[in-house]
């Protein structure tokens, strides 16, 4: 799995803050629980109400694809598979998909974050990628 | 906005004037040079003079380099409206639909509306025409890094809900290719001519698994304009006039929220029963459909919000024998769309819509084309606009 190098800006600073620690950090809502994705913002006058929380880190796989992309020095395409996960907390999450069969049917597939480096050097940021929850897919498989 | 009927009916808004500009492959002229010509070419169209042109609206593209300056280029004084506009894909209806409110309300007499973008350049790949814009940070820069290839990743992901929400196929998509590549043989304007089989589509490279290459649009450097009036103005012009019977817009606002019906349902079906609520008619009386096609999927989604087709039948309903392309039930996309002709965003579907109205689409033209509903799709589904025009007998 190779991943390109991702910087930090203003807005995304405290999210990688967090990756930095292992940790993917969602948004909530004080007054009503409400979890929502670390890009939302509060309305002036609400940052009061809400805080940082770190995701359990489990969720399921709403969509996915497989990405195309040529290298010079490849002949054959590079697959890359890329979801849309929603977490367990609720907020959906678009993400890079990794070890998944990208010819199998993963819809509902559970699926587990993994904080990994987007480049080599120490300024890149660790990045979230999700991975499937294997103990828990092969009990959801086997119930069906 | 109130039901056509009670507005007044000499101030009606109608399309009097179109200009398209050369399209596809044409380097040299910059995205507001391609604009200024579009605009010259619509006021010669509808038998106008530039300085009749009272209003302006602008959409630059992708490359958002059209801006108000153009005002100057075309030498228009004294404009009583003017504005730069943006809801991606959806807006060339927007500004129609501005447009019609301005013309209708008195607030201006003759709006242009004009999109031009010139993203192409000599010697690079349409695949790499949008490259390198997206900024490397922040949170933009971590779906580059994840692997996130643009719009098509992100239309991809919607079509494959669909997909295994519903059973939709590729070889469904295709069938939309197929039909549109036919049509596109029958336009002049088309970039791509020579026909295409089910079996060129399936075995077209993936670009993002489910899409195929010719399941998504061209890329192309150009310009269109159509001029805005009223009808009683618009009786006396060169062309004949294409009422703007009905118009309607729609923006969820729901993306990343759990229970998003992201590639299900779009804005598609609150916008397209509105407007055709709007013009006093129902699918059924559709005649003609210009739906915009930044993918096959795209079309067979907004023919199942719009009410052609149940939820979840598009598929069925696009690949049943005898429904779509040249002699089919359902004219649809009857210039190739962006599929196959050009791809100006939102002027694609409008401007075929507009020569459907008139009458003047030659061998493609529809034999019955007194209502068409056009649609216009922006963002990631996010955006979605609604036009509903008539042929001259509307006025």
């Amino acid at each position: 799995m190779t991943i390109d190098p991702v910087a930090r800006d203003t807005a995304s600073a405290d999210f990688f803050d967090g990756t930095r620690g292992g940790l993917f950090l969602l948004r909530r809502r004080r007054s009503t629980g409400e979890y929502l994705d670390p890009r939302s913002l509060p309305l002036p006058g609400d940052e009061a109400d809400w805080e940082y929380v770190a995701a359990r880190g489990g969720g399921r796989v709403v969509s996915w694809a497989t990405v195309h992309s040529r290298k010079e020095d490849r002949p054959e395409a590079v697959r890359t598979v890329v979801g849309i996960v929603e977490l367990d907390e609720g907020p959906w999450w678009w993400c890079r998909l990794d070890d998944v069969d990208p010819d199998a049917d993963l819809a509902d597939l559970r699926v587990q974050v993994e904080v990994v480096p987007s480049g080599p050097a120490p300024e890149d940021e660790m990045v979230p990628v999700f991975r499937p929850a294997r103990l828990e897919h092969a009990e959801s498989r086997s119930a069906r | 906005m109130s039901a056509r009927g009670d507005r007044p009916a000499h101030r009606r808004a109608a399309i009097v004037g179109l200009g398209l500009t050369e399209m596809g492959k044409v380097y040299g002229p910059t995205s507001q040079r391609f604009a200024a010509e579009a605009v010259r070419r619509a006021a010669e169209d509808a038998g106008i003079r530039l300085s009749d042109i009272d209003g302006l609206l602008v959409s630059a593209g992708v490359t958002r380099s059209v801006d108000l300056s153009l005002q100057v280029d075309l030498g228009l004084h004294d404009l009583r409206l003017l504005t730069q506009m943006q809801a991606f894909g959806s807006t060339a209806g927007a500004m129609v639909q501005y447009a019609a409110m301005a013309v209708e309300s008195g607030m201006a007499d003759t709006v242009a509306c004009v999109f031009a973008d010139a993203p192409l350049q000599p010697g690079r790949g349409s695949g790499s025409a949008y490259a390198g814009r997206a900024a490397p940070r922040g949170w933009s820069g971590l779906l580059d890094a994840s692997g996130f290839a643009g719009p098509n990743t992100f239309y991809a992901l919607a079509a494959r809900r669909h997909m295994r929400a519903f059973g939709t196929t590729s070889e469904q998509l295709g069938a939309v290719a197929v039909a549109q590549r036919a049509w596109a043989g029958m336009n002049p304007l088309a970039q791509l001519r020579d026909p295409i089989t089910l079996a060129d589509h399936q075995e077209s490279r993936f670009v993002v698994e489910p899409f195929h290459l010719l399941d998504c649009c061209l890329v192309s450097n150009g310009g269109v304009a159509v001029i805005v009036t009223t009808a009683d103005r618009a009786a006396s012009l060169a062309q004949p006039p294409v009422s703007v019977m009905g118009w309607a817009q729609a923006h969820p606002g729901k993306r990343m929220r759990r229970d998003d019906d992201f590639g299900l349902v779009s804005g598609a079906a609150r916008s397209g029963p509105a407007a055709l609520k709007m013009a006093g008619v129902g699918v059924d009386d559709v005649d003609v459909l210009e739906l915009y096609d930044c993918y096959t999927f795209t079309v067979l989604l907004t023919l199942e919000d719009y009410g052609f087709c149940g939820k979840g039948e598009g598929g069925a309903f696009v690949s049943e024998p005898g429904v779509l392309g040249p002699g089919g039930s359902l004219p649809l996309n009857t210039g190739g769309g962006q599929l196959s002709s050009y791809y100006m965003w939102g002027m694609t579907p409008l401007a075929e819509g507009v020569i459907q109205a008139r009458g003047q689409g030659g061998e493609r033209q529809a034999r019955r084309h007194d209502v068409v509903l056009v649609s216009g799709n922006g963002g990631y589904l996010d955006h979605h606009s609604t036009l509903v025009l008539g042929s001259a007998s509307a006025l």
